[in-house]
């Protein structure tokens, strides 16, 4: 279909009078900096701390969190997690580096990388989060299985505090610096799956996980912080 | 694809008749509105991200054939392949050919409008393809055989008695009989219908909310995750998008996703926002074999053109419908085809042709309202106007329509006959609404009054009370 592509882009060339002139990359970055490139974007605005805006909008967006101070108490903290929901102790956990120093408590069955059926519970890591909107965001690649986050029944999130940034123009910031960016499949989530396509009402658990909650990585003296 | 632009007045009479649709439609409309305007209050500066959403577009559309070839080079470094279909019968063949080549049987699909618009469920049905919706709502339309009454909330227009007997007919072959059933009941059930479909899918096609030149990047916003299981699970993913969803960058498509996420919805942030990036990589646990983007023109570069490039700026959030009163009182299907309410009035006539809608470019009260709440700016009565002009130049009006316009011109440039009719027929009204000030009947009006009452004119003309006041101002 390359006859299909010339003659959309001559139509595209024609109708906005090109020149050759007006192409290059350097008028067009120019025309975009003219136009609004160079003004901060209006974003929303908040007084409290970064950390305390990110946990406020987690919650307004149905998820849930508790503070974990070292990555070693990740699996009691899993663990507790279970018991409290009534749920089977077993997860899938993603293949991260951090994950490796999590503790796992006995008796708790742990199984490591994507799965696609009778995912009840997953463990994942976030690459980063924002405070603008209380959203969590995961990056795919082998240590981090997308299904994990949307095929699970429950979403269990591991965030270092230190990922947490104001905005999502922050986020592209510290990715860009990845060598692999951008990766497959790059994840905003803000809360649990839902959907209000039944007569308007919100319903949680549409198709990914019914509950999304943070296991906020805080070394104790930061708490509160 | 129901194609019937054509139809608009007897169907937003059926509408009107609708208790059902009328049911569904009253209590819609204040959710969509009143979200809306949380969102934009909490929000600083509404104002400003509206004119810097209005700046990205019109920049990425003065600059659409760089940033497409930037595209297209960005999805091929990423391992992807893109296509380019002129019409919707070139888009069908495509994806066609792909699914052949994927010897796919099972495709799942995520709400995609632009796959409305090119007809793909029936092409691919005609194929012997299984096609499965996998947004809610687009689901509940499928088994009921209707097409979307709204780009946002496609089944907004159904009530829950009938998604209980729809369920029932398709997941229970009729025996459940029960009347009405609760929410979390009929959401988990389709959940569970639809997880094994997710499982089992060849092929998974998604539309794309934003296209991002920079890095090649397609955005997805669901709120269901929908779209993630249907382009992560199958081994091919298909993404269809119109070629004016493209812009610059990263940070441009941020700017929009919080334009976005508030018109539609009233949220700040949806709850599934993604950029897909080509197929699976090596030592990727999951994700596709392959992917394709399908880039389609349709009659946009036609519209890039002349003087309605301003459409294209459209984000499809669909907060024009939710403030129409037109849309309000009809619903989604009165107009015919798949974009509804303003936004739909203005581009079906420009996508399919202004002899094949007539009247469309009437299906408007020009009260402003969806102008003032479209978060790129678009001037919708304007265009709506323009419209209206060039089916004039064209004859394309009825024969009515015609002569009300040249009646009312005859009497327009004759400004002493004007005063002099008008102050005529005006008494005559005021006489026989008998002093109550509105009718309920009026002959040859009919279509009017049936779902509306018309207020009875005062005794006197506009120009005869202007001029009293202006006498009584002066002195
Ligand atoms: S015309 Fe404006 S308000 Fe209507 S759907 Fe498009 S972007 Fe939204």
């Amino acid at each position: 279909m390359s006859e299909a592509r010339k003659r959309i882009l001559e139509r595209v060339g024609k109708a906005l009078g090109r020149d050759d002139a007006a192409t290059s990359t350097g008028r067009v970055a120019k025309a975009r900096n003219d136009a609004y490139g160079k003004s901060t974007p209006p974003r929303p605005k908040w007084s409290d701390s970064t950390m305390d805006r990110f946990l406020a909008k987690l919650d307004a967006a149905a998820a849930t969190h508790e503070h974990v101070a070292s990555i070693e108490g990740v699996g009691a903290a899993v663990d507790a997690y279970l018991r409290a929901q009534e749920l089977p102790r077993a997860v899938r956990v993603a293949e991260h580096p951090l994950l490796q120093g999590a503790a796992w408590p006995d008796g708790l069955e742990v199984s490591i990388g994507a799965q696609h059926e009778g995912l009840l519970v997953s463990v994942s890591v976030a690459d980063a989060a924002m405070a603008e909107t209380g959203t969590l965001v995961l990056c795919s690649g082998p240590q981090s299985p997308t299904s994990l986050d949307f095929l699970a029944d429950h979403h269990l999130v591991v965030l270092p505090a230190d990922a947490v940034v104001p905005y999502m123009e922050d986020v592209w910031a510290r990715l860009r610096e990845r060598p692999d960016f951008p990766p497959r499949s790059l994840n905003y989530i803000t809360g649990p799956s839902r959907t209000a396509d039944i007569e308007q009402t919100i319903q949680l658990g549409a198709h990914g996980p019914r509950r999304l909650h943070v296991l906020l990585l805080q070394p104790a003296e930061a708490v509160g912080g | 694809m129901q194609f019937s632009p054509q139809q608009f007045k007897p169907q937003a009479r059926a509408a009107l008749q609708d208790q059902d649709l009328q049911q569904a439609l009253s209590r819609a409309k204040s959710g969509f509105i009143d979200k809306r305007r949380v969102a934009v209050e909490a929000f600083d500066d509404f104002e400003a991200l509206r004119e810097r959403g209005k700046r990205i577009r019109n920049h990425a559309l003065e600059h659409m054939d760089i940033y497409l070839e930037r595209l297209e080079a960005q999805v091929q470094a990423a391992g992807g392949h893109v296509h380019w279909a002129e019409d919707a019968e070139q888009a069908r063949a495509i994806i066609l050919e792909l699914c052949h080549k994927a010897s796919a049987k099972r495709v799942t699909k995520s709400k995609t409008m632009v796959g409305e618009e090119i007809g793909i469920n029936e092409a691919m049905e005609a194929d012997g393809l299984e096609v499965v919706e996998t947004d809610l709502g687009e689901y509940i339309i499928q088994l009921a055989e209707e097409p979307p009454s709204h780009i946002i909330a496609p089944a907004i227009h159904k009530t829950r008695q009938q998604i209980t007997e729809l369920f029932d007919r398709y997941h229970h072959r009729g025996e459940l009989k029960k009347k009405l059933r609760e929410i979390p009941e009929l959401v988990n059930e389709a959940r569970e219908v639809l997880r094994e479909k997710f499982l089992t899918a060849d092929v998974g096609i998604t539309g794309a909310n934003f296209l991002i030149a920079e890095t090649g990047s397609i955005a997805l916003v669901t709120n269901e995750g929908n779209a993630d299981l249907t382009h992560t699970l199958p081994r091919m993913h298909i993404s269809i998008s119109g070629i004016d969803k493209v812009v610059p960058t990263l940070e441009d498509a941020s700017t929009l996703l919080r334009l976005l996420a508030r018109s539609a919805t009233g949220q700040e942030m949806s709850t599934y926002t993604t950029f897909v990036n080509g197929p699976r990589r090596d030592g990727d646990p999951d994700g596709p074999d392959e992917f394709h983007l399908v880039l389609l023109d349709n009659g946009r570069t036609r519209m890039l053109q002349g003087q309605f490039r301003e459409m294209l700026r459209c984000i499809r959030c669909g907060a024009c419908m939710n403030h129409c009163p037109v849309y309000a009182a009809v619903g989604g299907h009165a107009y015919g085809w798949v974009y509804p309410g303003p936004m739909g009035s203005v581009l079906t006539p420009l996508i399919v042709g202004l002899d094949k809608t007539r009247d469309l470019p009437h299906a408007c009260t020009l009260n402003g309202r969806c102008a003032s709440v479209c978060p790129v700016k678009i001037p919708l009565p304007k265009l709506l106007r323009q419209l209206r002009s060039e089916q004039y130049r064209e004859g394309l009006m009825d024969s009515r329509n015609r002569l009300g316009l040249a009646f009312w011109g005859f009497f327009a440039t004759r400004p002493r006959l004007y005063h002099t009719a008008a102050g005529l027929a005006i008494r005559v009204l005021h006489a026989l609404s008998r002093g109550r000030g509105r009718f309920r009947r009026l002959p040859m009006a009919a279509g009017w009054t049936g779902s509306r009452d018309l207020p009875a004119p005062s005794r006197r003309t506009f120009q005869q009370v202007w001029k009293q006041q202006s006498k009584e101002r002066g002195r």
